[in-house]
């Protein structure tokens, strides 16, 4: 087996091979031999190098979750990959929702213009108040949310136009 | 006062861990459970455990679980005979516990009074500071001219700290005069969604603080007793996620001196019931009265761990006019508590939120599992992100602290972003091992905070490499090379595949 996924988000490729009586497994090119392994109920148990390490797993929506010493990664095939995030320095014209919860309260207008960390959007979940800044100098084009509004974590609130320098 | 009233049925206004908690005291004491809960919460564990369950219908809080008429509507339709308000909620709001015992029904917790009085910060502060308990210099603030005056009579960096205030809600650290109109408007709106009550006032802001705390417990006999002490220092957005009893940062006499005034404050009071007094102590050992806590704490099963106590049997049977026990436990080794948020630690401590895809608890001697979490479970983002508490005992620190970390790498929960890593990072972190705390900790030395994945991500990634090979992941690969495509279908959970299996060939099962 070789496959190409992404690991949190990141890529990673991921191969498997039969060798003598064990397994090799490479990672990113990695190979890492298998003395032996057992799945069971949701759990992976495999010793590498005479130690046993141990893994809970689940498969919900096509993504593979694995956990390992109290932290979760999510495993998806590659082409389901979300590009258009856009990396660090990259600019984003869509404001989003960092978390689910309540928009309290719009500080911009259409037409504004905003300075990078200029707060945008007051929200709140769970009780507590979070201020939604602006990613970069920009000029408001569009706002989708109103004070009142429940929204889900990555909700576009407003769409920002990057002032030239 | 008076004679005994043994308490048949309890309702429980409260939800997860706590409310499940409660109900399992209860049922050992022979107590008929009632469990209520909001449309949010249908599916919740809480209303499975309990012998009935009421629906409140409702989303926000403030339509299930802080809606008074229809909770009391509830104990009359059950026929309950008593309340437990749990933490949060209702749990410091005397007009409840004044209707609770209007309508003829034993309120688990300290009188009306003295929750009013201990639940306006301005009031305990005179109270501390009549009883001769040390007391943080404030200022009261009306309006914007005098706020200003108020803060440079005290010296920045201030604190805006909510009246009705408790968990962090509506307190601000303010820097410098400049800040100092916007965070107290923004304190104000935060106060007043959290507690129906916009007053803030500002205090002085002490450097380097540790957060340290006395159990507190009295009878209707005017018998005050204190159970030991709390460290709770370990602090994000000014609420606690680490706490500890007893507290490792004081010297004894400072220790005997805190019980010694958290005991004469709650006497001072007639207190009857749980209560927690808590204090500020800077880095001389000055310890100042903070507030107290007229209610059971997120924490307490620290206290309950090192003096093997039931504190919520406790309550019940204080409320029940019995007497508190005598001679009273005395305290043994060394407990820890992590609290699981539902929370991004390399995101600011923003809630997270969805579902419980598979969660599996920790297990082990002297391992404490208070939680309401099971597979499926849809985490609601209209209440507070806390999961779980994991509570450690050890017979002195360093075992309380390893088993404590050993239980958190233990603990799986998938499909929800929680404080995890972030929890094991601070347990290990050296300053942490010494004991050297201060609810500036987090900020000092976990700024920037990204997990550190190498290690158990290369685990991760060599297990998904084998359950994709094995058909048990899901989703199908992109076949890069002449390797074999794995389809959807081929996952089945369930299956066992028996014991170490070695030099298997593939489809060979």
């Amino acid at each position: 087996m070789t496959g190409t996924y992404k690991i949190n988000g990141r890529p990673v490729s991921l191969a498997v091979t039969q060798q003598g009586d064990g397994l090799v497994v490479a990672v990113d090119g990695e190979e890492i031999a298998i003395e032996g392994f057992d799945i069971a109920d949701g759990h992976l148990t495999f010793r590498t190098g005479g130690r046993t390490e141990r893994a809970v797993y689940a498969a919900l929506h096509g993504h593979l979750h694995v956990a390992v010493g109290g932290r979760c990664f999510e495993f998806s095939p590659e082409e389901d990959a979300d590009d258009a995030d856009g990396g660090i320095g990259h600019f984003s014209p869509e404001v989003s929702s960092p978390m689910p919860g309540k928009v309290l309260d719009v500080l911009v207008s259409v037409g504004d213009t905003v300075e990078a960390g200029t707060p945008v959007v007051l929200m709140e979940a769970m009780k507590m108040e979070t201020t939604v800044k602006a990613t970069a100098d920009a000029r408001v084009v569009e706002v989708r949310v109103e004070a009142g509004a429940m929204v889900t974590p990555g909700q576009v609130l407003l769409v920002l136009e990057k002032l030239d320098a | 006062m008076g004679g005994t009233r043994p308490i048949q049925r309890l309702l429980v206004a409260n939800r997860s861990e706590i409310a499940c908690r409660i109900i399992r005291t209860a049922r050992a004491m022979g107590i008929e459970t009632v469990a209520v809960y909001s449309d949010a919460d249908r599916l919740a564990e809480h209303v499975h455990l309990a012998d009935h369950a009421v629906a409140l219908g409702g989303l926000d809080a403030s339509e299930s679980y802080l809606d008074v008429d229809k909770l009391l509507a509830a104990a009359a339709s059950t026929t309950a005979d008593a309340v437990h308000p749990g933490y949060g909620f209702l749990a410091e709001n005397a007009a409840f516990a004044k209707r609770v015992g209007d309508a003829g029904l034993t309120f688990i917790g300290p009188s009306s009074e003295c929750i009013e009085v201990m639940g306006d910060k301005i009031r305990s502060r005179k109270l501390a500071f009549d009883a001769k308990v040390p007391v943080i210099p404030a200022e009261t603030i009306d309006g914007n001219g005098k706020s200003a005056k108020a803060a440079d009579k005290l010296g920045y960096p201030v604190l805006i700290k909510a009246a009705a205030g408790g968990g962090g809600k509506g307190m601000r650290i303010v820097a410098s005069a400049e800040e100092l109109a916007s965070s107290i408007a923004s304190a104000t709106r935060e106060a007043e969604s959290a507690f129906a009550d916009g007053r803030v006032y500002l205090e002085k802001f002490i450097e380097r603080p540790r957060h340290v705390e006395v159990q507190v417990f009295g009878d209707s006999t005017g018998r005050v007793v204190h159970l030991g002490d709390r460290e709770c220092s370990i602090q994000r957005r000014h609420q606690k996620i680490i706490e500890e009893s007893p507290c490792c940062s004081v010297t004894e006499s400072v220790r005997g001196r805190m019980h010694e005034a958290a005991v004469e404050l709650a006497s001072a009071l007639g207190y009857v019931g749980a209560g927690t007094v808590e204090f500020i102590v800077d880095p001389e050992e000055n310890f100042y009265f903070l507030e107290m806590n007229t209610r059971l704490q997120v924490e307490h099963a620290v206290t309950e761990m090192v003096t093997s106590t039931d504190l919520v049997k406790w309550q019940i049977d204080v409320a029940a006019g019995e007497a508190l026990p005598d001679p009273l436990p005395s305290p043994r080794g060394h407990s820890i508590e992590c609290r699981i948020y539902a929370e991004d630690p390399a995101n600011d401590f923003l809630p997270t939120s969805g579902a419980v895809v598979k969660v599996e608890h920790p297990v082990g001697p002297g391992i404490r599992v208070d939680s309401a979490l099971r597979d499926g479970l849809e985490i609601p983002v209209q209440y507070d992100p806390m999961l779980a508490k994991i509570v450690s005992w050890g017979p002195d620190r360093p075992m309380a602290l390893a088993r404590m970390v050993s239980a958190l790498a233990e603990f799986s929960l998938i499909g929800i972003t929680t404080n995890l890593p972030f929890l094991i990072d601070v347990l290990e972190h050296e300053s942490f091992g010494r004991g050297d705390v201060s609810t500036l900790t987090v900020a000092e030395h976990f700024g920037g905070w990204e997990p550190d994945d190498a290690r158990a991500g290369r685990i991760a990634a060599i297990a998904a490499a084998i359950l994709f090979d094995r058909g048990r992941g899901a989703g199908t690969p992109r076949a890069v090379g002449g390797g074999q495509t794995v389809s959807d279908s081929a996952y089945d959970p369930w299956s066992r595949l028996g014991a170490w299996r070695l030099g298997r060939k593939d489809g060979e099962e």
